[in-house]
Formats: structure tokens, C-alpha cells, sequence
């Protein structure tokens, strides 16, 4: 008896709970979806999405440092430039008595860049003006590195011997593979006075040294 | 598409086939989570926890055919209401009956509406109605309410015979001559 009340009970409470209902469905079902985790897929787009970031990323900073780095070995090279604008003009040695430099080991002075007007350098404005014109017109082709330590440059004009140059400045001009210094050996680079001359095609050059120490 | 499709598109974390789902039980759930909690804003509550959950867990959920997955949802949404109500609401009740007290008989409740049968429910209180829920309309023994709200049997008995008195007085008041 009992058991048949409840069962009509059971079955017209359960009817009821099938008719419509005005209640909060849209919102009640915005905060479920909120709640749940994301799908695998969407999590497969965001791997995707966050690798291709991260890539674009390290591009861009291998391109940055590689900047920093270039800008580095200028700033060094001019200052090694601006030590040897203070020290005045080279007596260029004769001809007969310069040594072969692919086989001299020894260190020689910075061969100095000929500039036909260069004005006495007594104020440091000047020198600045100087610096900026040595840094637009350097020759810097044909840069080779002879070993680890030593870096050659070779420059088509020979100044005439007892002529005041204007020093080398910017040698890293061309960036390439060969001229890119190290991060490790860039402090210690240090440009040195000197020349040599060569004559492999025919044609008189003057060598600057720039040395790793 | 049929449930068995729906459901394995559900397993697959398909927001689509959740959805679907979520359409199709709702209302019939929030009907049943408002007769335990009894507030339209606490029900709403218990489904969202309750569909977050179900769809979390429906891995574990074996279609056994057209159905099935409504009477789980079901009994998903009931667990969360009791939840929800041992949160707000202590149970720990030691009350015993007479056992020579007689059940009140229910047979002119058999003759109202459901919807009628359903506001008077509501009227009870929380531990009668929560019981009277379990037992009459669920078709719980009292051992398994004994588990379900950690109380004892007799507690199970006493609590369902309140709310079998309890509506029989609420009959009469209003006139439905209950048990006459």
C-alpha cells in the first residue's frame, strides 16, 4: 500500500520536473563553462601560439645582441683610434727596411689612415670632427683575419712617408663572420701603431694591426 | 544525434556535446536541485557545481542506454543538493520514534497534483523534507539515507514520519481532509 502511494507520488513529481521552468539558464550555464577546464585542443592552439612567440623572440634577440655586439667592437676600435690620435704623427719607415708582416710576429704601431686635410688637433672638438669624417670614408675592405689573435686590414692609399694620417677608425665597417670578435676577447682588443706593405697583385697596400692580446 | 553519440562526444571534451547536454537535462535538474535546496539562486549553485563535476568525471561514465545518462546526472545533482545542504544544515540528529506510533496514511496526497505535491514539499523543513525527498520520490531505504546524510536509521524513520505528519496537517488546515 505504502509502496503504491510512494510510486504515485514519485511519478507526479517527476512529471512536474518535466514541465518548463522560468529560471537563470543562459547565465547558469555562462558560469559551468567558465568553471570548466579548457579542451586538449584548445590547449594543443595555445602550445602552438605560445612556440611560434617564443621562437619569433629568440630571432629578434639573436638579432639584437648581434647589433649590441657590432656596436661594441666600433666603440672599442675608436677608442683605440682616439689613443692614437693623441699621440701624434708617424714617421713612416723606408720602404727597403719594412718587414714582411705574415711573418713577423712581433708587434708593430696602428699603420695610421692618409687624410690629405687634416687640421692640427689641438681642441677636442676637433677631434671629434675628426673621428666622424675617419669613420664615413674608411677603406675597409679586403679584412682578414691572419690567426686568432692578430687581425689584419688593408687599405689601398700609401701615405707618403713623414705625411700626418688621420687614424683608423671603425674597422668593423663590413661585419662579417671573419671581423665578428667574440664577447670574451672584445675587452681585451687593443689597436696598435704600425704598417707593412704587401704587394700580392701587384699594388702597394698599407696593413693595420689590430691585436687581440 | 543520438545519447550514445552525445556522450562520447562529451568524453571527448566536446563543448558542443556538453552543451547539448546541458540543454537537454537542465530544467528537469533544476526542478530537482530547487526540491532539495529549496532556493532558486542555492539551486542554480548546486548545478553548476554539479555539471562541472559530472562533465569532469563522465569519463567513468558507462552508457547502458537511452536514459542512463539522465538517471546519472540525477544522481550527480542530488549528491551535490545534500552537499550543499550538510554545508548549511546540521543533520546530526539522534531523534527515535515510538514504534507503536502509527504511519500516518498518504493516500489523499496520491490525489493532488504533482505541481501541488511539489509546493507542499517545499513547505517542510529542511531535515523532514530533505528525507521525505530521499525516501518517497528518490526511492531510498532509510538504510541508504542513514549513509547518504550520516545519521542513523532511526533518525531516517523519525525524520519521515514528521514529514508525513507534518503534510497531513498542512492538508487538513487547507482543507484537503487528509487521511479521513
Amino acid at each position: 500500500m505504502e509502496h503504491d502511494i510512494n510510486k504515485s507520488i514519485q511519478e507526479k513529481i517527476r512529471m512536474t520536473e518535466a514541465s518548463p521552468v522560468a529560471w537563470q539558464k543562459e547565465r547558469t550555464w555562462e558560469r559551468i563553462k567558465d568553471g570548466m577546464p579548457h579542451s586538449r585542443k584548445r590547449y594543443g592552439y595555445y602550445a602552438a601560439a605560445a612556440a611560434v612567440c617564443l621562437m619569433a623572440i629568440s630571432i629578434w634577440y639573436t638579432g639584437v645582441r648581434y647589433e649590441n655586439d657590432l656596436l661594441n667592437a666600433r666603440i672599442i676600435a675608436l677608442a683605440g683610434a682616439i689613443d692614437a690620435l693623441n699621440q701624434g704623427p708617424v714617421q713612416y719607415p723606408l720602404r727597403e727596411e719594412r718587414a714582411d708582416p705574415r711573418q713577423c710576429d712581433e708587434e708593430r704601431p696602428v699603420q695610421l689612415q692618409p687624410e690629405k686635410n687634416v687640421p692640427a688637433l689641438t681642441t677636442p672638438g676637433k677631434k671629434a670632427v675628426l673621428q666622424a669624417q675617419a669613420l664615413d670614408s674608411l677603406p675597409t675592405q679586403d679584412i682578414t683575419i691572419q690567426d686568432q689573435a692578430t687581425m689584419m686590414v688593408a687599405v689601398d692609399d700609401i701615405p707618403s712617408e713623414n705625411e700626418r694620417v688621420a687614424p683608423i677608425i671603425g674597422v668593423f665597417e663590413h661585419p662579417s663572420p671573419e671581423v665578428a670578435i667574440s664577447k670574451k676577447n672584445r675587452s681585451k682588443l687593443r689597436i696598435r701603431r704600425g704598417q707593412e706593405r704587401r704587394s700580392d697583385d701587384g699594388q702597394e697596400h698599407k696593413i693595420i694591426i689590430a691585436r687581440i692580446n | 544525434m543520438n545519447e550514445k553519440e552525445l556522450v562520447r562526444r562529451c568524453q571527448e571534451s566536446n563543448r558542443n556535446a556538453q552543451e547539448e547536454i546541458y540543454r537537454i537535462h537542465s530544467d528537469r535538474l533544476y526542478r530537482l536541485a530547487s526540491r532539495y535546496v529549496s532556493d532558486q539562486a542555492a539551486a542554480e549553485d548546486v548545478l553548476v557545481t554539479a555539471f562541472t563535476k559530472a562533465f569532469a568525471r563522465i569519463q567513468s561514465f558507462e552508457f547502458q542506454g537511452d536514459g542512463s545518462l539522465a538517471a546519472w546526472l540525477r544522481k550527480v545533482v542530488v549528491n551535490e543538493s545534500l552537499m550543499w545542504l550538510r554545508k548549511q544544515h546540521n543533520f546530526n540528529l539522534t531523534e527515535t520514534l515510538d514504534a507503536n506510533l502509527e504511519e500516518p496514511d498518504m493516500s489523499q496526497l496520491t490525489l493532488l497534483e504533482g505541481a501541488e505535491i511539489y509546493q507542499l514539499i517545499n513547505r517542510l523543513p529542511t531535515g523532514y523534507r530533505t528525507v521525505f525527498n530521499l525516501h518517497v520520490v528518490e526511492g531510498h531505504s532509510h538504510g541508504e539515507i542513514a549513509g547518504m546524510l550520516q545519521i542513523s536509521e532511526a533518525t531516517s524513520r523519525s525524520q519521515l514520519f514528521k514529514a508525513k505528519a507534518q503534510l497531513k496537517k498542512i492538508l487538513t488546515r487547507e482543507g484537503y481532509h487528509y487521511g479521513t
